[in-house]
């Protein structure tokens, strides 16, 4: 492919340089074609698996090298609703979620608030610490989180799972945060006080809505990383936290692929609106770092 | 304007206390299930005290040996075809062509789904009869098996994993001054000559920040090879099997930390050899 790319602009510019206007006209429709091959390559190669997904989970009878099921039905859906016992999943997978929010946002923002406006000594490597959890491999957490969980019943709990999925949304948030309060301007804070409000009028009326966005993205990350976390609900869950992420992984090792194939298209819908949400509002490469998925 | 807010009469908590609550969360839920890790590591499977034998039994293995060696395999073919994807497509999207804000959001569907989801999708897809066979077949005029083969499994990690590469490379291209470009193709250097000699070493750093994150990925993926790997299993999964499956924690702790001290080897040298090498742009 690179090389492709290399050869295109090279035609392109050696006809611009020595041939006359049809040469490069020609040489430019060439670039253009090569561009939006890598490009559709590229998007097929992206959209192709959730494709695949969304006509096993309303296909019946996708066998034998068909491009496509003979028929389609909502079968599977209802399967998942009643077998898998979908409405409990859903509970189980927000409750945990919202609780992981809770915990993550009340312990990280302090923490950004500090790392952004505060002379913390050792900064550099306070911050690398706070980020280490997202760089240990997860299994070696989880084996020890489950050791130690079990120790305060905290197994089978929708309280365990939080706590044990705010290990990694903690981070995420503190690193959001921090580079939302750095973006606070002191002299808008100043203002403030000069022109007599209390911290807690400052607080609530200029830093709030100035934050909101900052705010929104971390909730959303924290959301998505407790709703898709795998490894360490794998090694704390129990009868009574089955979370969707678990029964799928559930329904794919029993091989039953089609309802596995439900639960990921109503598992996909949070990742999407994230998805549609962060390309409007922040700039992904600022949390590549945070967002080491699982 | 620092000094000035301290004089303030508000009420401010001091920077321990704001920092407390975080660091207390990591000493409990971090380092001290890392610590029960290692402690459980050192536990003899039906014998009290503690002992090294669970590492020497590993180190001691050819199995074990083959599992690293499968693990760094996987994360290392993983890490250089992500940046065979990233590069070319990063200096496609720079030039902002019709379509390209679509794509764009197209690179961050891995990063925010489930692994297992994509692992099944990509599963449909690359079955035996699945689409992305089927197109390959009629190219090529022959099956291959992707599904449940090292191959496969790259071809999975590559997924999902490159958004990592692609998006710093994308930010690093894009930083890219064009005058600098410009010059030195006003001073006649062609196009090809451009790219391997301004804009490729010019996008370097954003390729190798990328790439350590792929690496480490791939170095510890756990859901993807536990559902598409086969009879392939790298340290993840065998860590997982070996605790719960065969109920060797003590074992299965072991092979753990032997994991996370190749991670964290793997990440502090990236970083010492990164920042020599700012050190010595910095002085130039």
């Amino acid at each position: 492919m690179s090389g492709l790319a290399a050869a295109s602009r090279g035609a392109g510019a050696s006809a611009s340089s020595e041939s006359p206007a049809r040469m490069e006209r020609i040489a430019h429709s060439t670039r253009r074609l090569l561009v939006y091959t890598v490009l559709l390559a590229f998007s097929l190669y992206i959209v192709g698996p959730f494709a695949a997904i969304l006509v096993n989970a309303f296909g019946q009878g996708w066998f034998g090298g068909r491009w496509l099921p003979e028929t389609w039905t909502l079968k599977w859906f209802r399967f998942a609703r009643t077998v898998a016992d979908l409405p409990t999943l859903m509970t189980n997978s927000l409750t945990i979620a919202g609780l992981a929010i809770a915990i993550s946002l009340a312990v990280g923002i302090p923490t950004a608030w500090a790392m952004a406006k505060r002379r913390v000594r050792a900064r550099a490597l306070l911050m690398a610490l706070i980020l280490l959890p997202r760089m240990v491999p997860p299994i070696t957490i989880a084996l020890g989180v489950s050791r130690e969980f079990y120790g305060f019943h905290l197994v089978d709990t929708h309280l365990g799972i939080a706590l044990a999925h705010s290990i990694l949304i903690i981070p995420l948030v503190v690193l959001i945060m921090s580079a939302t309060f750095e973006g606070l301007d002191d002299r808008v804070l100043e203002a403030a006080r000069v022109c007599g409000a209390r911290w807690t009028h400052t607080s609530w009326y200029v830093i709030r809505p100035l934050v909101m966005p900052g705010l929104l993205a971390a909730t959303l990350f924290g959301f998505v990383t407790s709703l898709n976390e795998f490894t360490l609900t794998l090694l704390t869950y129990g009868p009574r936290t089955v979370t969707l992420t678990v029964e799928t992984y559930v329904q794919i090792g029993q091989g039953f692929t089609t309802i596995a194939s439900a639960l990921s298209a109503i598992l996909l819908v949070p990742s999407l609106i994230l998805l549609v949400l962060i390309q409007n509002h922040i700039k992904p490469e600022n949390v590549v770092g945070g967002t080491k998925g699982i | 304007m620092r000094r000035m807010l301290g004089r303030t009469r508000v009420v401010r908590l001091s920077t321990v206390t704001l920092l407390a609550p975080a660091l207390a969360y990591l000493g409990v839920f971090f380092v001290y299930p890392i610590f029960v890790t290692l402690r459980t590591s050192l536990e003899r499977t039906g014998a009290s005290g503690y002992s090294f034998d669970n590492y020497r039994a590993i180190l001691g293995s050819g199995y074990y040996w083959n599992v690293i060696g499968l693990t760094l395999l996987l994360a290392v073919a993983t890490t250089l075809a992500s940046i065979v994807v990233a590069v070319p497509l990063a200096l496609v999207l720079r030039t902002h062509v019709r379509g390209h804000r679509f794509v764009r959001v197209l690179v961050l569907t891995p990063l925010l789904i489930l692994a297992l989801i994509s692992a099944l999708g990509l599963l449909i897809i690359w079955a035996n009869t699945g689409w992305a066979n089927k197109i390959i077949a009629s190219i090529i005029g022959a099956d291959i098996q992707v599904d449940y083969t090292i191959k496969g499994l790259i071809v999975f990690y590559t997924w999902l994993y490159a958004p990592y590469t692609i998006l710093t490379t994308l930010s690093a291209v894009e930083a890219i001054d064009p005058a600098v470009e410009e010059a030195a193709r006003v001073t006649g250097a062609t196009p090809i000559q451009v790219l391997r000699r301004v804009t490729l070493p010019l996008s370097l750093r954003g390729v190798r920040a990328g790439s350590i994150l792929t690496f480490l990925l791939a170095f510890e993926a756990f859901s993807i090879p536990l559902i598409a790997g086969g009879n392939h299993r790298p340290l993840a999964v065998v860590v997982y099997t070996e605790a719960t499956v065969f109920n060797n924690f003590p074992k299965g702790s072991a092979l753990a930390i032997v994991m996370a001290v190749i991670a964290v080897v793997v990440l502090v040298s990236y970083q010492a050899l990164s920042t020599g090498r700012q050190r010595r742009e910095g002085r130039t």
